[in-house]
């Protein structure tokens, strides 16, 4: 194999493994405070409902 | 209710989705490519499977399955409700798709370009280079439907 395709390769096992991993880790997420964890880089929910209901 | 269960169900709803992308986006995309294949087989014709993509077909799968990819990396973005910009794993992938889809989209017109001018295309590497795209699409596609939020 040339190293473009070890390349190509390479990019495409590192993008799998960035989806795995996030996958694990929002499930952690989730199992540890619920299923309104929220996303990534974001409050949970139920954050935005109490400011909603404050307002 | 167990602790394990909103997350297994998270989890299997992903899977879900990525199960429907891959019937839905991969399969249609190469069913061309399978009804030709059949056709051929029909008439009696033996086919290797590298014949059917002597002329970059797979590199056109290739571009439509990395602009789906990017696609939903920027719906997701645009739809949820983000308030601290941008995530570094998703500019990542999105760049991954990114690269892909160019080069795709560059030997194709290469290709396309040597064929009508009729010169010497390595049809050997071409078949190896669309297949390597190919996988390698499939995997970041994957990666990006497990990431995004619907």
């Amino acid at each position: 194999m040339d190293s473009y395709t070890i390349g190509a390769l390479c990019l495409g096992a590192f993008a799998f493994i960035v989806g795995v991993s996030r996958l694990v880790l929002r499930a952690v997420r989730i199992a540890k405070y619920g299923p309104d964890a929220g996303e990534f880089n974001t409050p949970s929910q139920p954050f935005y409902s109490s400011r909603r209901t404050k307002a | 209710m167990p602790w394990y269960s909103s997350a297994g169900r998270w989890v299997a709803r992903q899977l879900g989705k990525a199960a429907i992308w891959v019937v839905f986006v991969v399969g249609f995309a190469l069913l061309p490519l399978i009804l030709v294949y059949n056709d051929k087989r029909v008439g009696g014709q033996s086919v290797a499977l590298d014949e059917l993509f002597a002329k970059g077909e797979l590199l056109l799968v290739v571009t439509a399955v990395g602009a789906d990819a990017m696609g939903r990396l920027f719906g997701s973005f645009f739809a949820s409700k983000r308030t601290k910009g941008i995530d570094l794993w998703e500019v990542l992938l999105f760049l991954a798709s990114l690269v892909f889809v160019i080069f795709a989209a560059a030997e194709y017109s290469s290709l396309i370009t040597r064929l009508g001018l009729r010169g010497s295309v390595d049809v050997v590497y071409l078949v190896k280079q669309s297949r390597i795209f190919l996988i390698s699409t499939l995997l970041i596609g994957v990666g990006v439907i497990l990431t995004v939020d619907d």
